[in-house]
C-alpha cells in the first residue's frame, strides 16, 4: 500500500510541474507577443516574379458551401496564368460534384479532381492524389467552409521567395462567431490560439505550426519528403514535424486573415476534438523521438516542439490527475492531497479553452481590440470536463490504433452554413 | 511659396488615419511599471491576506457556531497561524443510504454513456463528472464504510487549508495576469480593486460555502464530502476569479478604445 501510495504522490508532483511548465510557457508567450519585437512577415514583399499556386480543396459533400469559396477564388487578385484551382471531390454524394463540374467549364484554372471507388477517404489521401496532378510550385490548401479574401493567396505565396520556408500559415476567424455559446467560445480560443499563440512561436522561431488551411507549402519538399502519412488524420501537424526535422521552418502571416465556419453544435465539436486529439498524438508517438535526437532544431525550438506534441495528451493526463486526486482522497491522504487540492485550480487554469490559460485568450482580445467578448472568458467553464473527456477519448484511439494498426476512417466536420 | 506651404498642409488633411492593424500591434510597455505593479500588488495583498488570517477564520468560527447547533471549537496550526473553526459533528452514511447514491448514480452515468441521451454534449459531460464522483464515492461507503478515514475534524482542517491556498494563491495569478497592462496610472488601481474584490467575494463565498458544507455533514452524510472538494472546491473559486478578471479587462479595453493611438503601437 505504502508504494502505492508514493506512486500516486510522485504523478501528482509529475502532473504539477509539466502543467506549471505549459502555464510558464504560455506566460512567456502572452509577454512576448503582447510588448515583444514582433518578427515581420514577407506580406511586404514585392515581386512579380511570382511561384506558380496550386489550390486544393478537398471537399466531401460540400454542397452547401462549395459555391461561397470557388467565387472567392475565382475573384482573386493572383495572375490567373499562374494559378490554379483544384477542388477536390472525396466521395461525394450530395451535389458537390456537379457544382464542380459546373465551375470547371466556366473557369478553365478549375480542375477538379473527382475520387470514387476503392480510393480511401480522407482528407491526407486526398491531398495525395492531388499532388500528383498539382502544377503549382508552391500549394495552398483551404478547407471548404472557409472564404478567402481576394489577395490572400498572394500574401501567402510571397513568404515562400524565402527558401527557408517551407509551409505558411495564416490566421483563422470564425465568421458565424454570434451564433451561439459555443461558436463565441471558440472565436475567442482562436483569437488565443493565432494572435498571441502562433505570432508569439513565429517571433520567438519556434515551432510555428502549419494548420492544414489558410495555409501553404513547397510542393517539391512535401513530395521529396514523402508526402501525407494515410495513418495520420492530422496531416497539417505531420508536416509541421517533417519541414522542421529537415531544416526548414513555418512562416505565420498573422495579417492573412481568412474566415471560417466554426461548429454550431457540441456533438460536432466533440467529434472534431476527438479527431484533433488522435491525429495530433498519432504525429507525437511518431516524432516524439526524433524532435529529441533531431540535429536541425535548437534547445528552445525542441522544448517548444515536445510540448507542443504533447498538447492534446494533457487532457488525458488531468483525468489521470482526477482519478489520482479521488484515490488519494478514499485513501486518507487527503491532508497532503488537501495542497494537491490547488492542482484543480491549476487544472482549470490550464485547461480552460483550448489548453490556453485565460490571460493567453484574455491578452489577445485586448490586442484584438474586442470589448464585450472578454466576458465570455469565465463561461470557458462550460468546456472544462467536455475538453477533457473528448480529448481523452481521442488519445485513447491513437494508442489503440499504433496498437493494432487499424484502418483510420476520416469523420468530416458538420457544415451549419445554408446553400 | 504659399503654395508649397499649402501642399503638405492638404496632404496632411487628405492623409487617412491609418490605426495600428491587428495583426501587427503591440501594447506599449513600461517594465519598470510591470515590475512596479506586480511586486505591488503580490506584496500588499498577500500581506493582508496574512494580517486577516486568523481574523477571518475566528469570525467564520463564531458564525458558524451561532448558526450550526451542537458545533464544538477547536484550533489548526498553520505554519504561525492558529486558525479557529468550529464544526458540528459529521454523520456516516447507512448501508441504505449509500446504495440508494450507488444505484443513482450508476443510473445516470449509463444513462448519459448511452446514444439515449439527448442533453447538450457539455451539459452530459458536467454531469457524467459528478455521477462519476458520487459513484465512487457511494461505491466506496458501501464496500469500504468502515475504513473512511476523516472526521469532521478533519474536513474542517482540510478545507481550512484549501481556503488559505486560495487567499494565498489569488493576488499571485492575478497580479500576474494583470500586471502586464501599464499604459495608464489607471491601470494599477484598476487591478488593486480586481484583486481586492477577488478576496472580498471569496470570503464571503468561502464562509458561506464552509457553513453549508459542515451543515450537509451533520444532517446529511460524509457521502457528499468528495463532492465538497472535487465539485465545489477550487473549481469554483476559479471562476469567479476569472470573472473578475475579465472585468477588469473590459474596463482595460474601454480605455483602450477611447484613445487606442495610445496605447497600441506597431510591433515591428
Amino acid at each position: 500500500m505504502g508504494i502505492l501510495i508514493f506512486l500516486l504522490k510522485a504523478y501528482m508532483v509529475f502532473l504539477m510541474l509539466l502543467l506549471f511548465l505549459y502555464i510558464v510557457r504560455h506566460y512567456f508567450f502572452t509577454l512576448n507577443r503582447a510588448f515583444g519585437k514582433q518578427r515581420l512577415y514577407y506580406q511586404d514583399v514585392l515581386d512579380e516574379d511570382l511561384p506558380t499556386v496550386s489550390v486544393l480543396v478537398p471537399m466531401h459533400n460540400e454542397e452547401k458551401v462549395a459555391k461561397h469559396i470557388l467565387d472567392l477564388l475565382v475573384a482573386s487578385d493572383y495572375p490567373k496564368e499562374k494559378l490554379e484551382i483544384i477542388p477536390i471531390n472525396d466521395h461525394s454524394t450530395d451535389r458537390t460534384k456537379e457544382i464542380l463540374e459546373e465551375y470547371a467549364q466556366k473557369y478553365p484554372f478549375i480542375r477538379p479532381l473527382h475520387r470514387y471507388g476503392d480510393l480511401p477517404r480522407g482528407k491526407q489521401n486526398a491531398l495525395n492524389d492531388a499532388l500528383k496532378i498539382a502544377k503549382g510550385e508552391v500549394i495552398i490548401v483551404y478547407d471548404a467552409d472557409y472564404l478567402p479574401p481576394k489577395a490572400q493567396i498572394r500574401t501567402l505565396a510571397i513568404a515562400f521567395k524565402d527558401p527557408r520556408v517551407g509551409a505558411v500559415m495564416g490566421r483563422v476567424v470564425p465568421i458565424n462567431a454570434g451564433k451561439n455559446l459555443l461558436t463565441r467560445l471558440l472565436d475567442i480560443e482562436r483569437s488565443g490560439g493565432y494572435q498571441v499563440d502562433q505570432q508569439a512561436r513565429y517571433n520567438l522561431n519556434l515551432i510555428t505550426q502549419y494548420g492544414g488551411t489558410v495555409g501553404g507549402f513547397r510542393k517539391s519538399v512535401v513530395m521529396e519528403l514523402g508526402g501525407f502519412d494515410p495513418r495520420i488524420l492530422t496531416e497539417d501537424t505531420e508536416l509541421t514535424y517533417k519541414l522542421y526535422l529537415n531544416g526548414y521552418k513555418v512562416a505565420y502571416a498573422n495579417i492573412a486573415e481568412c474566415y471560417e465556419e466554426a461548429p454550431e453544435d457540441w456533438n460536432a465539436r466533440a467529434r472534431q476534438l476527438r479527431r484533433w486529439s488522435r491525429g495530433h498524438n498519432r504525429v507525437m508517438f511518431k516524432y516524439f523521438l526524433p524532435t529529441i535526437l533531431s540535429k536541425k532544431l535548437s534547445f528552445w525550438q525542441k522544448v517548444d516542439g515536445l510540448l507542443l506534441l504533447a498538447i492534446y495528451m494533457q487532457p488525458f493526463l488531468i483525468f489521470l490527475g482526477l482519478l489520482d486526486s479521488l484515490l488519494l482522497f478514499f485513501l486518507g491522504e487527503m491532508e497532503i492531497a488537501s495542497s494537491y487540492l490547488f492542482l484543480l485550480f491549476i487544472f482549470a487554469h490550464n485547461s480552460f479553452g483550448n489548453f490556453a490559460p485565460f490571460f493567453e485568450i484574455g491578452t489577445a482580445l485586448v490586442l484584438d481590440g474586442a470589448k464585450q467578448k472578454v466576458f465570455l472568458l469565465p463561461l470557458m467553464f462550460f468546456e472544462f470536463i467536455f475538453n477533457i473527456i473528448y480529448t481523452s477519448l481521442g488519445f485513447v484511439d491513437a494508442v489503440i490504433d499504433l496498437i493494432t494498426k487499424r484502418t483510420i476512417l476520416w469523420q468530416k466536420t458538420e457544415r451549419f452554413r445554408n446553400a | 511659396m504659399a503654395s508649397r506651404q499649402a501642399y503638405p498642409k492638404i496632404f496632411e488633411v487628405e492623409k487617412p488615419v491609418i490605426g495600428y492593424a491587428r495583426f501587427g500591434r503591440v501594447l506599449k510597455f513600461n517594465k519598470y511599471l510591470f515590475m512596479l505593479q506586480l511586486i505591488l500588488l503580490v506584496v500588499v495583498f498577500e500581506l493582508l491576506v496574512i494580517f486577516f488570517l486568523e481574523d477571518y477564520f475566528k469570525i467564520l468560527s463564531d458564525i458558524a457556531r451561532r448558526i450550526l447547533e451542537d458545533s464544538y471549537t477547536g484550533s489548526y496550526k498553520f505554519l504561525s497561524f492558529k486558525l479557529e473553526y468550529s464544526i458540528p459533528q459529521g454523520r456516516l452514511p447507512t448501508l441504505q443510504e449509500s446504495s440508494i447514491y450507488l444505484l443513482v448514480s450508476s443510473l445516470s452515468l449509463i444513462f448519459l454513456l448511452s446514444k439515449f441521451n439527448r442533453l447538450s454534449k457539455y451539459i452530459s459531460a458536467w454531469l457524467i463528472y459528478i455521477s462519476f464522483v458520487y459513484f465512487v464515492s457511494s461505491f466506496y461507503f458501501v464496500f469500504f464504510l468502515g475504513s473512511f478515514p476523516y472526521t469532521e475534524r478533519d474536513f474542517a482542517m482540510l478545507y481550512i487549508l484549501q481556503q488559505t491556498g486560495v487567499f494565498l494563491f489569488t493576488p499571485i495569478l492575478l497580479a500576474l495576469s494583470l500586471s502586464l497592462f501599464t499604459f495608464s496610472w489607471l491601470n494599477l488601481p484598476l487591478n488593486a480593486i480586481t484583486i481586492a474584490l477577488s478576496l472580498t467575494y471569496s470570503s464571503v463565498f468561502g464562509g458561506l460555502r464552509y457553513i453549508v458544507f459542515a451543515y450537509t455533514l451533520k444532517n446529511l452524510s460524509y457521502i457528499h464530502m468528495p463532492a465538497m472538494f472535487f465539485l465545489f472546491g477550487p473549481l469554483l473559486d476559479f471562476i469567479y476569479m476569472v470573472s473578475f478578471y475579465s472585468l477588469c479587462l473590459y474596463m482595460t479595453t474601454i480605455l483602450l478604445q477611447k484613445r487606442r493611438e495610445v496605447f497600441y503601437e506597431w510591433g515591428y
